[in-house]
């Protein structure tokens, strides 16, 4: 059942027992679990059907820290959530992403890849992707195949994103509305605005919600469990704002709620990569629509092995065509590479003078140094992932939305290892490229380039880590289950548990992680 | 693209089809893993060594980046030094081998360059020691 919140009767008392705050990837997945189970759930969603600007603009915010995209637009209020503009690429975190390692602060899921394992392969569908693969291997043609390294340093990996051609990624709220209302046991409550959750006087048991709509109208949700799904920047800051009982917030008492916020940054422009080596292939790194409508894309990366032994962060590496060189054929292409280097339009001659140096070493004699159409010329981007900071953080701030609620201020801070760690990572690869005889890597980054806004860094909008996994209450906000420490009846869904980030988008691991606290719940309600 | 030869080089590409692939007679070689015999202005050894290249002005514009990164390694017999201490016979390896077997010890030698993490950073490049070398060779003869 689908109910518009505004036309219930003022300070109507909803019960039932399951009560999902947030309609967005994580919150949808929990409820079409929930389906037909026999117990009651009631979904709140902040947003409509369909995009309303005063509703959204209950997501303003101030930045105060690292340059960010506008705080009102990076997650959506609308029923679906972000899912509603998301890009859709789909891959697992990788084993390494759950290791406790030393060289990074704060790392250490308490559950390993294998456990989420399962999930995973649940979430593949869901996210309406191809086969659960994401080896290269499972996936190449003889024209598009993984670039030939030796040895165990680098790899390739696979993205899959329900996006193909002019059709979106899956918008969760279009495509599984009609699974929830369908569901007799399920009442999704759309502009249903949770403004607080009350506690008992310990503060160890949920008892209920307030929740108010724009239009004036107000009410209370009674339920036996309490799931928090509002995305990485409200989960905190309804926690925070729920300060009756605890002071500080809700599941607040070490003062980690909101803090060790993170978003994965991409570089689209690190450097450029020329393949030297004759019919080589690098089809599998450009976006390709599989047969059955999903969009596969390949990746280079460090082996778990290779980063265990440098020490170093997870992060994956983009290719991309320097189209605007436009070669066609050999004589024509070496002009048209004078011209593009008379005129500036190169980032350096030496790329031109080191592929003919690489043809004369290599033995490639032709009468014109080898065809410089064999050669091909790639930028290259990365993904990667950061490391956990609990001084950035997201708190509330002194201004007030709509409904009187403190609006958020966002201080995101990153250090210097990450581009230290990157700097490697594409050294190694520089190395591997070279010791293969593929070509020749060059890395536009060095230890005095700006950080981290150099070659186009931007934010992915992936908020994570503001309420984070541990089994210890003193250094995490939930547990391995995701019910917050020290409150029986509250579990909280999303990338705000992540106690580390990978280099993998979001959206996959927090549907899996949805799952598995799904199955937890109904394990409890069953 | 044509090539500026100036007359250093002239004499430098006579000297190459003077020598084709034969080893020079009188040259013994040397042990296996000693120092190679410092080069003088005129070591046959630099010419073969610079004689893979078809294309100069490529490896000159490579080399003489390099030394502007690496100008401590500015000497002709330094960088024959480096270039031969790879090879477990020394220079000796390099002046009996043929032009295409040149080419095969050097291009193995720069992978191992790679595989062992001896590289250099040239304008951002990620070259091996020995192309940045032979590179840096053509430069100063």
């Amino acid at each position: 059942m689908l109910v518009d919140a505004r036309e219930l009767p003022n300070n109507t008392r909803l019960e039932t027992d399951v009560c999902i705050m947030g309609a967005g990837a994580a919150g949808i997945t929990i409820a079409r679990e929930f389906a037909h189970a026999p117990f009651k759930v009631c979904l709140l969603e902040s947003g409509d059907l369909l995009y309303d600007p005063d509703t959204q603009f209950l997501c303003q915010g101030e930045n105060v820290g690292l340059p960010y995209w506008p705080i009102v637009a990076s997650r959506l209020r609308i029923f679906g959530g972000t899912t509603n503009h998301w890009g859709g690429i789909c891959l697992p975190l990788d084993e390494d992403d759950f290791e406790q390692r030393d060289w990074v602060p704060g790392s250490g899921w308490p559950l390993q890849r294998a456990d989420l394992e399962p999930y995973y392969q649940r979430a593949q569908p869901i996210c309406q992707l191809g086969k659960f693969s994401y080896d290269p291997n499972d996936w190449q043609t003889p024209d598009s195949y993984p670039l030939p390294f030796e040895g165990d340093r680098v790899v390739s990996g696979i993205t899959q994103s329900s996006r193909a051609g002019p059709k979106p990624p899956v918008q969760f709220g279009t495509a599984y509305r009609e699974d929830l209302t369908r569901a007799g046991n399920i009442t999704i409550y759309l502009n249903a605005n949770v403004l607080e959750i009350d506690t008992n006087e310990a503060a160890d048991q949920v008892t209920g919600l307030q929740v108010a709509c724009l239009s004036g109208t107000r009410f209370t949700v009674q339920a036996k469990s309490y799931i928090l799904a509002l995305g990485g920047i409200e989960n905190p800051r309804l926690l925070l704002l729920s300060n009756k009982v605890q002071k500080t917030g809700l599941g607040n008492q070490t003062d980690l709620v909101g803090r060790y916020f993170a978003d994965h940054l991409y570089m689209s422009n690190l450097g450029y990569m020329i393949i030297s080596a004759p019919d080589i292939s690098t089809a599998l790194y450009h976006k390709s629509t599989a047969d059955y409508g999903v969009q596969i894309g390949s990746y280079l990366a460090l082996s778990s092995t290779t980063r265990r032994r440098e020490r170093l962060l997870t992060s994956r590496i983009h290719l991309g065509h320097d189209t605007w060189l436009g070669f066609s054929s050999g004589v024509q292409a070496l002009d048209k590479l004078r011209q593009a280097l008379h005129q500036g339009q190169l980032p350096d001659n030496l790329l031109h003078y080191l592929w003919r140096v690489l043809k004369d070493l290599d033995n490639v004699t032709t009468a014109a140094y080898g065809n410089l159409r064999d050669a091909q010329v790639l930028r290259f981007g990365a993904w990667t992932e950061l490391v956990p900071n609990p001084e950035s953080r997201v708190r509330l701030g002194n201004e007030r939305d709509r409904l009187g609620q403190q609006r958020i201020i966002l201080d995101w801070r990153i250090g210097t290892q990450e581009k230290e760690s990157l700097i490697r990572t594409l050294s190694i690869l520089g190395e591997e490229m070279g010791r293969a005889g593929l070509g020749r890597l060059r890395i536009d980054i060095d230890e005095d380039s700006a950080w981290p806004w150099t070659g186009g860094g931007t934010p992915g909008i992936h908020h994570m880590g503001t309420t984070r996994m541990h089994i210890d209450a003193k250094q995490g906000v939930v547990d391995k289950h995701c019910k917050v420490h020290g409150i029986a009846n509250l579990f909280i869904a999303g990338s705000s548990v992540f106690p580390t980030y990978g280099h993998a988008n979001a959206t996959f691991t927090l549907v899996a992680l949805a799952l598995r606290l799904a199955d937890h719940l109904k394990e409890i309600h069953t | 693209m044509s090539h500026v030869v100036n007359p250093v080089r002239r004499r430098l590409l006579a000297a190459l089809v003077s020598l084709g692939t034969m080893v020079i007679p009188g040259m013994r070689p040397t042990a296996a893993a000693s120092l190679p015999t410092l080069a003088s202005p005129t070591d046959p050894l630099a010419a073969r060594l610079a004689g893979v290249f078809s294309d100069w002005e490529s490896a000159i514009s490579v080399g003489r980046e390099y030394l502007r990164a690496a100008p401590q390694e500015a000497h002709l017999d330094l960088l024959i030094a480096e270039l031969c201490s790879r090879q477990p016979q020394g220079r000796s390896a390099f002046m009996a081998a043929d032009r295409a077997t040149l080419r095969d010890l050097l291009n193995r030698q720069q992978r191992e360059d790679f595989a062992l993490g001896r590289t250099v950073n040239v304008k951002g490049w990620i070259l091996s020691e020995t192309e940045a070398r032979l590179c840096g060779l053509t430069v100063l003869l």
